[in-house]
C-alpha cells in the first residue's frame, strides 16, 4: 500500500504533489523510467481493488462528517438568530430613538424631494452614494460574466471546440416555430412599452429603474426567442451595448459627483423640483432612472446572449 | 352580515384555498421526476400568485398592484418559454443529434 | 472652503468612471490609462494628507440633507495616510505585474482585468473614507465581487477552484456582516457611525440589552474574520494567493483584507465604542484566536511545499499580529495593529511579486527544490525578495523590526498574563519567521551540484527559454524589467522609511487616532 502512495507520488507532476520536506537533490527520474514506472502502478492498482474501495470508504466518512457539521452549524446560527430577534427592543413609534431618522423621510419626503414615491426619493435623493454603489455593482456583475462565458473568435484557445459550441448552439434557435413568432410579435411592443412606463413612472408609483429595466430586458429576451438572435443583432451591437453602458454610467458618476460636490460645498444646484405628481418631478430622479433602467435592460439581456450562446452580441464583431 | 363583510370572507376564503393549491403545486415541482412536471408546476404557481394579488389589491383597495400582477404574468410566460427551449430539444435539434 | 476638501469624493468618482471608461479602450491603452490614474490618484492623496495633517480631520456631507438623513464621508489623518499606502501599493503592483499578466490573460480581456481593478480601487478609497455603516457593506460587496474577478480572469483549473472557494467563504462573510449591520440598524435605529454611537451607549446603560448588542456585534466580527483570514478561517489563503496571477496575488492579499480590517477597526472605534467591546469580552476571543492564528500560520509555514505557499501561510500569521493589536484594547495596541497594517502591505506585495520572477528562472516550477540558485539568474527579483523576507524576520533597519518594538511597547502598557503572551508570541514567531525565511534565501542563493557540474541539460532549457524570449520584443522585456525595478524600489523605499524613521509614522497614527472615534 505504502509502495502505491510512493509511485503515484513520483509519477505525479511537480505542481499537484509536493515533496519537498527533505529538500533532496537526486536527479529526477528519465523519461523511460517514468513509463516503467506507471505501467508498474497501474498494473497494481488493478491488482489490488482495495485501494479503491479505502478511497470510497474515506470519502463517504468525510461526506457524512462534513454534512453533520453544517447540519449542525446551520441549527446554531438558526438558534442564535432567532433569540436574538425575541430579544429585540421595541421598533415602532414608541420608541422615538428608533424612528428618528425615518421621521423626517416620511413626513418631510414629499416637499425635499419632489417625489411623491418616497422609496425613490430616498434611495436616489436623501442615500444616493449607496444607490451609486449598487449600480456599480451590477457593472462588476456583468464584467465578471464576460470574463467567463464571453468566447472571442480572434483569440480562441481551442478553435474546434468553440467554433463548433456556436454552431450547434445557434441550431437550437426558436424562431421557426410560428406560434411562438407570432406571440412575440402580438407581445413584445407590449412589454417594452410597459418597461418604459414602469421607469419613467419611478417617482410617482412603484417603479423606478431597477425594476424598468428589468421589464425591458425581458421584453429583449422574447424578441430574441420568437425572432431569433439575428434579427436582434441587427438593433443591440456590442458597439451599441458598450456606448450604452458606458454613457449610462459615467452620466451617473458625473450627475451624483455633481450633486455631492455642490451640496458639501453650500453651492445652489440649480436641479428644478417639479410639481409632484407630474412626469417632469423630482429633481434629478427622473434621469437617473432611465440611465439605470437601460444599464439593467442591457445587463439583462447580455446575461442571458452570453449563457445562450458566449457572446453579447454577435459573434462577427467579436 | 352586511355585503361587505360577505365579500371579504369570500376574499379571505379564496386567498387561503389558493395558498393551500400552491403548497401542492411547490411539492410536485420538487418530487415530480420530469422536468416537464416542474415547468408545468412553476407555470401554475405564477397563475395563482397572479390570481392572489389581483384578489388581494380588491381587498385592501390598492389598485397600483395590478400593475405588479401584470409582471407577474409576463415573467411566467417568458420563463415558460425559455426553459422549455433549453430543456426541451425540438424535432429539428434531435434530427441534428441523431 | 478648500478645494482640497473635495479630494476624497474625486478619488471615488473618478475611480468609478475609470472603470467604466477601461471597459471601452482596448488592453494596452487600458493598461497605460490605469497607470496615470494611479500617479494622479497618489498625487491627490499626497495633498489631502498634507492638508489633514495642518487642519485635523474634516466631515464632507454628500448631498445637501445633513448628518443623520443624509450620507457622509470623513477625511482625517489616519484615513489619508492609509489611503496613500494603498495607493503606492496599488501603482506597484500593477505596474510591476504587466509582464505576467501578458501570459496569464486572455488578450481580449485584460481591459476588462483593469476596469475590475479601478472599481477595486473605487472601493477601497470609499471604505477607507466612509463614515456610515451601509455604504461601507456597499462597497465591501463590490470589492468582493472584483477580487473575485481579478482572481477567476487566470483561466486554468486550479485558480477557478481557488477563486470558487474563495467566493463562498467571501459570501458567507458579507452575509453575516450584514446580518450585523441589519441587527444593530434595528437596535439603534440610525446608519450613519456617530448617531448609532449614542444610541448604544445609551441602549448599553441597560442590562437587558447588553447581550443582545453583543451577539450583533460578534456577528458582524465573524463575517469580516471570515474575509480578512482570521485563524480557524484563514484556509482559503494559500490557494487563492498562490495560483493567481501576481498583481492579483499581491492586491488580494496586501490590499483587500486589509480593507476589511480597516473597515472592522472604523466600527469598533466610531460605531460601537472602545469601551463596549472590552466590557463585552469580544476582544479576549479576539486576541485569543489572533494567538492561535500566529502560531498556527507560522507552523503551516514551516511544512508548506511550494514558495507561494509559504509567503500565504506567512500572510496569515502577519493578519494574526493585527488582530493581536485590535484584542489589546488600548489606543497604544490600536497604533501597533494600524502600523503593522501598513508594514505588512508594502512589504507582502514585494513578496508576492518577485516570487513568479524567481520561478520563471527556474523552469516555471514554484517547488523549493527548483528554486535553489535561482537568485543567481535572477539577481534584481532575488534582491527584492530577500530585502522583504529579512523585513518580515525583523531585522533591524526593515519596518519588521519597527513593527515588533512597537508591539513589545504596547504590550508593556497591559497587565500581567497578556503582556507575557504578548512577548512569548513575538518571540515565538519570530523565531519560526526566521526559520522558513531564512531557509528560504539561503536555499535561493546557493547553487546546486547540478547546475555547477554539468551544464548540459540546463542550457537546453536555457536556450528554449531564449529562443522563446527572442520572439518577443527585447525591448518589451526591457520595459517589464524596468518598471519592475521600479516597482520594487519604490516598496523598498516606504519599507526602510518605514523602518528607520518610525516615529514619524508612530506620531501621524496617534495624531489620527485622536480624531478618529
Amino acid at each position: 500500500m505504502k509502495k502505491i502512495f510512493k509511485k503515484i507520488k513520483e509519477l505525479s507532476s511537480g505542481e499537484i504533489m509536493s515533496n519537498i520536506l527533505d529538500g533532496s537533490t537526486e536527479p529526477d527520474p528519465s523519461r523511460e523510467q517514468l513509463k516503467e514506472i506507471k505501467k508498474e502502478t497501474i498494473k497494481s492498482l488493478e491488482e489490488n481493488p482495495d485501494f479503491e474501495a479505502i478511497v470510497e470508504r474515506q470519502r463517504k466518512s468525510f461526506n457524512l462528517l462534513y454534512y453533520s457539521f453544517a447540519f449542525i452549524g446551520s441549527v446554531c446560527l438558526i438558534g442564535v438568530l432567532l433569540y436574538l430577534v425575541s430579544m429585540l427592543p421595541r421598533y415602532g413609534v414608541e420608541n422615538p430613538r428608533t424612528v428618528e431618522v425615518v421621521k423626517r423621510y416620511v413626513e418631510n419626503g414629499l416637499e425635499e424631494t419632489g417625489a411623491v414615491n418616497i422609496v425613490s426619493g430616498m434611495i436616489l435623493d436623501y442615500r444616493a452614494f449607496d444607490t451609486l454603489g449598487e449600480s456599480h455593482v451590477l457593472f462588476t456583475a456583468l464584467i465578471c460574466v464576460n470574463i467567463l462565458l464571453r468566447i472571442d473568435i480572434k483569440n480562441m484557445r481551442s478553435d474546434y471546440e468553440d467554433y463548433y459550441t456556436i454552431k450547434r448552439d445557434v441550431y437550437y434557435d426558436m424562431s421557426h416555430d410560428g406560434v411562438l413568432r407570432l406571440a412575440a410579435f402580438v407581445f413584445s411592443p407590449c412589454i417594452l412599452t410597459f418597461g418604459i412606463y414602469i421607469l419613467l413612472n419611478g417617482q410617482i408609483s412603484p417603479g423606478g429603474g431597477f425594476s424598468g429595466g428589468a421589464v425591458l430586458g425581458a421584453g429583449l429576451i422574447l424578441m430574441s426567442a420568437g425572432f431569433g438572435f439575428d434579427k436582434v443583432d441587427k438593433i443591440f451591437t456590442l458597439k451599441i451595448n458598450n456606448i450604452v453602458t458606458f454613457s449610462a454610467l459615467t452620466f451617473y458618476s458625473f450627475a451624483k459627483g455633481y450633486v455631492f460636490f455642490t451640496g458639501a460645498n453650500g453651492i445652489e444646484n440649480h436641479i428644478p423640483k417639479g410639481t409632484p405628481g407630474a412626469i417632469l418631478s423630482g429633481g434629478l430622479i427622473l434621469p437617473l432612472d432611465i440611465a439605470v433602467g437601460i444599464v439593467v435592460a442591457c445587463t439583462m439581456f447580455g446575461f442571458y446572449s452570453l449563457f445562450r450562446r458566449g457572446s453579447v452580441a454577435s459573434h462577427i464583431n467579436g | 352580515m352586511s355585503i361587505n363583510e360577505a365579500y371579504h370572507s369570500l376574499y379571505n376564503v379564496s386567498l387561503i384555498v389558493l395558498a393551500i393549491l400552491i403548497g401542492v403545486m411547490l411539492l410536485k415541482a420538487v418530487i415530480g421526476p420530469r422536468v416537464t412536471d416542474r415547468i408545468l408546476s412553476i407555470n401554475m404557481i405564477g397563475t395563482m400568485v397572479i390570481s392572489a394579488i389581483l384578489i388581494l389589491s380588491q381587498m385592501l383597495e390598492e389598485y397600483y398592484l395590478i400593475d405588479v400582477s401584470l409582471i407577474y404574468a409576463m415573467i411566467s410566460f417568458l420563463s415558460v418559454i425559455i426553459l422549455a427551449a433549453v430543456y426541451i430539444p425540438s424535432k429539428k435539434k434531435r434530427e441534428d443529434s441523431q | 472652503m478648500e478645494f482640497v476638501r473635495n479630494f476624497p469624493l474625486f478619488t471615488i468618482v473618478l475611480s468609478l468612471f475609470s472603470s467604466a471608461l477601461c471597459m471601452m479602450l482596448s488592453g494596452k491603452k487600458a493598461r497605460n490609462y490605469t497607470i496615470i490614474y494611479e500617479v494622479v490618484l497618489i498625487f491627490l492623496l499626497a495633498m489631502t494628507v498634507c492638508f489633514t495633517n495642518s487642519n485635523g480631520c474634516f466631515t464632507y456631507t454628500m448631498g445637501e440633507f445633513p448628518a443623520p438623513w443624509g450620507n457622509e464621508i470623513r477625511a482625517g489623518l489616519l484615513e489619508s495616510v492609509i489611503a496613500l499606502i494603498f495607493a503606492i501599493v496599488l501603482f506597484s503592483s500593477v505596474t510591476a505585474g504587466w509582464h505576467f499578466l501578458k501570459i496569464d490573460i486572455d488578450e481580449s480581456k485584460i481591459n476588462l482585468y483593469y476596469s475590475l481593478i479601478n472599481l477595486l480601487t473605487a472601493a477601497l478609497m470609499a471604505i477607507v473614507w466612509t463614515n456610515d455603516i451601509f455604504t461601507g457593506y456597499v462597497f465591501l460587496e463590490i470589492l468582493t465581487l472584483t477580487s473575485c474577478g481579478i482572481l477567476i480572469v487566470r483561466e486554468i483549473g486550479r485558480t477557478t477552484l481557488a477563486a470558487v472557494r474563495y467566493m463562498v467563504l467571501n459570501l458567507m462573510g458579507s452575509g453575516l456582516f450584514l446580518l450585523g449591520v441589519v441587527l444593530l440598524y434595528d437596535l439603534s435605529g440610525h446608519l450613519l457611525m456617530v448617531p448609532m454611537k449614542k444610541a448604544i451607549t445609551e441602549l448599553a446603560a441597560d442590562p437587558q440589552n447588553v447581550q443582545v448588542i453583543t451577539l450583533s456585534v460578534a456577528i458582524l466580527t465573524i463575517g469580516l474574520a471570515i474575509k480578512s483570514g482570521l485563524f480557524p478561517f484563514h484556509f482559503w489563503m494559500p490557494d487563492t494567493y498562490g495560483w493567481a496571477t501576481p498583481t492579483s496575488a499581491s492586491i488580494l492579499s496586501s490590499l483587500v483584507s486589509k480593507g476589511y480590517i480597516f473597515l472592522l477597526l472604523k466600527i469598533y472605534c466610531r460605531a460601537i465604542g472602545l469601551e463596549f467591546i472590552s466590557r463585552s469580552g469580544i476582544e479576549a476571543v479576539v486576541f485569543v484566536l489572533a494567538v492561535c492564528g500566529i502560531i498556527f500560520g507560522s507552523f503551516s509555514a514551516l511544512y508548506a511545499g511550494n514558495i507561494d505557499r509559504m509567503v500565504a501561510f506567512s500572510s496569515a500569521a502577519q493578519t494574526g499580529y493585527i488582530y493581536m493589536g485590535l484584542g489589546m484594547g488600548t489606543i497604544a495596541g490600536l497604533t501597533a495593529a494600524i502600523f503593522q497594517i501598513i508594514c505588512h502591505a508594502v512589504t507582502k506585495s514585494l513578496l508576492f511579486l518577485s516570487t513568479p520572477y524567481l520561478a520563471e528562472a527556474s523552469s516555471n516550477s514554484l517547488l523549493f527544490k527548483k528554486l535553489q540558485g535561482s537568485a543567481h539568474r535572477e539577481k534584481t527579483a532575488g534582491f527584492f525578495f530577500t530585502v522583504a523576507s529579512l523585513s518580515m524576520v525583523g531585522i533591524p533597519i526593515f519596518a519588521g523590526f519597527s513593527m515588533k518594538v512597537i508591539f513589545a511597547d504596547a504590550a508593556a502598557g497591559l497587565g500581567g498574563s497578556r503582556f507575557l503572551t504578548v512577548m512569548g508570541v513575538l518571540a515565538v514567531s519570530s523565531l519560526l519567521n526566521a526559520m522558513y525565511f531564512i531557509r528560504t534565501i539561503v536555499r535561493i542563493y546557493s547553487k546546486s551540484e547540478r547546475e555547477e557540474k554539468s551544464e548540459d541539460p540546463d542550457s537546453e532549457n536555457k536556450s528554449e527559454n531564449k529562443s522563446e524570449n527572442k520572439e518577443d520584443n527585447k525591448e518589451e522585456i526591457e520595459i517589464d524589467r524596468f518598471s519592475y525595478t521600479t516597482a520594487g524600489i519604490i516598496l523598498t523605499a516606504v519599507n526602510i522609511f518605514l523602518g528607520l524613521f518610525s516615529w514619524i509614522t508612530v506620531e501621524a497614527i496617534v495624531k489620527g487616532l485622536a480624531s478618529f472615534a
